[in-house]
């Protein structure tokens, strides 16, 4: 599918990079940013707030599976498609819009998403874009799936799955990279992969270490990572779901930290953290509180953003309703390409 | 895109609906043909499982076909315009011989033509309508709420009933002795004043409580351990749909929603039909309680305060299992099996919160009595109209006491 040659092509590579590191797995207010929840976020509360600009209401209008909503994130377009189904995107993705328009390869765009369904969002199904100018994209479980065989015992922890999607979706013609292509790129031996997964405590970890690689072998100027830990929040236990949300705040600065540690990402690195979206309130009697995003109420279609970076304004907070379509055009003004077909408006708050 | 009107809704629709529910749809043909499908679909679904509901539900379903009934026909377009403002995904075929299938391809596609806020905007407007034509009936006495968590469980390092807390009493010194026979002996009491079927009920997570309050007569059982074949049968079931490539996760929720106790072969488990029914749906309509005790508890208390609106429930929370991958919890493999009892602690509190707002969601919330112990420890919660809110009480007591303070 690509060539495992010069890993460091990308000399001419533009000075601005993006990162978005999405929750796919639905996070609300009462969990993260409104005082009962702040328990559970103490990094991006106290470390990366003050170092970045605020959304405090970020309102999705699409449809609320994990999907279809992060493919609407990635193309600025609330696209219709059953969440459940393995189609790409209707709409150009962020990703095409700029290999295209500034004419970057493949290893210059990536996706790292959970296994279920997302192995199409990087690239979109639109005949002006589409086939070869999308993100690769990595599945890190179903890599440890294919790299373990039967043998499974030691990695139980990070093949968990969403419990919402658990049926078995067949494997299509995509742009996901294997494990062979994956370990020559990064220059990670399968055996390498295998011992650290073996000391990553979840799903999202792994999906962290895997961005971690690539930023060191190939720096990427735009690499979206969904995390996907959060969503056990459908099984119904709220400490699981807490426990989730705990996690992604320490990668969340993980990652932070780590762009702030390379020498090719910083100083020149936006990074974005929005959840796709919200979940069910408490009080709306037809959906039972956190556990699902089914009823459309205004919680549940309601969240956050942060963004960071080179030029963003710091410890700034914006209480005016943008919507998560905003995030595709926002990025494609900061690398400077047009997403013409994205139904979203920059934001110009950290523009 | 055209609609499949209602008026071509034919008897022959309901012929594989139970016996009183076809007699329900066929007495009121006239009307259901005069219905958006967007809402018939929703009514449709509750007449074709009309045998199987509790006597609150059937009333329900009497009271709202008597509320559309008794409407001239430029009141029900008025009170239906909403809905039939809506597109409908239904161009042919008998959509209202299978409610369940067709209500979940009205959801899928109202979400999809972004709808379903609008859906949500016509359900809640009707609701209130109805309401207020047809006020729920006022239960006979003060409802009563006993959540117990946390069976086995240390300390926990956070504080417990932080959400309910601003609601009533927190008690910090209760004497945890003989704890479980006191509450019990408190529901006993209830059943014997005021025995109404499917009134007083008792929900555990794990194994049935051993005192003789808990074997009353009168008192509706559920226990998570009682339903152990029943869930292996159901998991078998699911693990065969999901590796079978066949079904996606939508068609997955379809099946298991039709399910039947019949269907289910020798897992089996209660002789009242009714129940057997009210626990296989405990099952297959609730996400994670085929796996978690914990989550099985309050979705089942949430469940029985909606769907029979008891006088009485106590919920019980016990341990639930470690998380694994999901594709081994979904086996019917319990061999080894680990507790979370820190976790468990916090999905039960979090358990009796929700529990307390669907009991806050009934008829007489106002003069509801709602009770929530730290099993065997000094911890507890009390909210009714006789106790402080927001209060926290210092003072040494047992559970009879602060159930007569609650009275």
């Amino acid at each position: 599918m690509m060539s495992a040659a010069p890993l460091r092509a990308l000399a001419a590579a533009p000075a601005q990079k993006v990162v978005v590191v999405t929750f796919g797995g639905g996070a609300r207010d009462e969990e993260t940013f409104a005082l009962e929840g702040q328990q559970y976020i103490p990094h991006l509360l106290n470390e990366l707030i003050p170092q970045a600009t605020f959304f405090t209401q970020v309102v999705n209008r699409g449809i609320l599976g994990h999907y279809v909503a992060n493919a609407s994130l990635a193309t600025g377009v609330y696209e219709t498609f059953n969440n459940f189904a393995p189609v790409a995107p209707r709409n150009p993705t962020i990703f095409e819009y700029f290999r295209r328009d500034l004419g970057r390869p493949a290893a210059d765009a990536w996706v790292i998403a959970p296994s279920n369904g997302f192995n199409r969002i990087g690239e979109s199904d639109n005949k002006l874009y589409g086939s070869g100018l999308g993100a690769h994209v990595v599945l890190p479980k179903q890599l440890l799936n294919t790299a373990l065989g039967r043998s499974t015992s030691e990695y139980e922890h990070l093949l968990r799955d969403n419990y919402e999607s658990p049926v078995e979706i067949p494997s299509s013609d995509s742009n996901q990279v294997n494990l062979h292509e994956l370990a020559n790129l990064i220059q990670l031996s399968v055996n390498d992969f295998l011992a650290h997964a073996r000391t990553a405590s979840s799903p999202d970890e792994l999906s962290i270490f895997i961005a971690q690689q690539l930023m060191k072998q190939l720096a990427p100027s735009l690499l979206w990572i969904t995390l996907h830990d959060i969503d056990i929040a459908h099984s119904g236990a709220f400490s699981l779901y807490t426990d989730a949300i705990r996690r992604s705040d320490r990668l969340c600065e993980e990652l932070w930290t780590a762009i702030q540690n390379n020498p090719e990402y910083k100083g020149k690195t936006s990074m974005f953290i929005l959840p796709d979206f919200g979940r069910d309130a408490d009080t709306d009697a037809g959906g039972n509180g956190f556990q699902h995003h089914r009823t459309g109420d205004p919680l549940s279609r309601t969240t956050w953003m942060m963004a960071m970076g080179p030029g963003i304004r710091e410890n700034v907070t914006v209480d005016r309703p943008v919507e998560s379509i905003d995030l595709v055009p926002t990025v494609a003004s900061l690398l400077r390409c047009n997403a013409r077909f994205a139904a979203g408006h920059p934001l110009p708050e950290v523009l | 895109m055209t609609n499949m009107a209602s008026h071509t809704i034919q008897p022959g629709d309901f012929a594989h609906y139970p016996p009183e529910g076809k007699k329900v749809a066929v007495e009121h043909l006239p009307l259901l043909r005069q219905l958006p499908p967007a809402f018939a679909v929703s009514l449709l679904r509750e007449i074709a499982n009309y045998d199987w509901r509790f006597p609150a539900e059937q009333h329900d379903i009497d009271m709202q076909l008597r509320y559309l009934s008794a409407m001239s026909p430029s009141q029900l377009q008025a009170a239906m315009s909403a809905f039939a403002a809506l597109p409908s995904p239904f161009e042919s075929g008998s959509w209202a011989s299978s409610p369940i299938e067709s209500s979940e391809k009205l959801t899928a596609y109202l979400w999809t033509m972004h709808q379903m806020d609008n859906f949500r905007i016509a359900a809640e407007t009707y609701q209130l309508n109805l309401s207020m034509a047809e006020p729920e009936v006022q239960p006979a006495v003060p409802r009563l709420c006993i959540v117990v968590v946390g069976k086995d469980s240390p300390v926990p390092t956070a504080p417990l009933f932080q959400k309910l807390r601003p609601h009533g009493t927190f008690f910090t010194q209760i004497k945890p002795a003989d704890g479980l026979n006191t509450l019990f002996a408190a529901v006993t009491a209830r059943i014997s004043a005021n025995p109404v079927p499917y009134g007083h009920w008792y929900l555990d997570g794990g194994e049935q409580f051993k005192t003789s309050g808990a074997n009353a007569g009168g008192l509706t059982t559920i226990s998570y351990a009682a339903l152990a074949t029943l869930r292996t049968a159901l998991l078998k079931k699911i693990s065969s749909a999901r590796t079978s490539g066949a079904v996606g996760p939508e068609d997955l929720r379809s099946l298991l929603a039709q399910l039947r106790p019949d269907q289910m072969g020798a897992a089996e488990t209660s002789s009242d039909e009714l129940l057997r029914h009210f626990e296989l749906n405990l099952l297959t309509e609730g996400s994670g309680t085929q796996i978690f005790s914990t989550t099985f508890v309050q979705w089942a208390a949430r469940e029985t305060l909606r769907r029979a609106r008891p006088l009485t429930l106590l919920a019980r929370f016990a341990p639930r299992q470690v998380q694994r991958p999901m594709d081994d919890m979904l086996t019917a493999h319990a061999v080894n099996v680990q507790y979370d009892l820190p976790g468990s602690l916090v999905d039960a509190d979090m358990g009796a919160f929700y529990t307390w707002i669907n009991l806050m969601r009934l008829s007489g919330a106002g003069n509801s009595r709602f009770l929530a112990w730290f099993e065997d420890h000094q911890q507890a919660i009390a909210i009714a109209p006789t106790m402080a809110k927001g209060a926290v009480s210092t003072q040494p007591c047992d559970l009879s006491q602060v159930l007569r303070w609650m009275s």
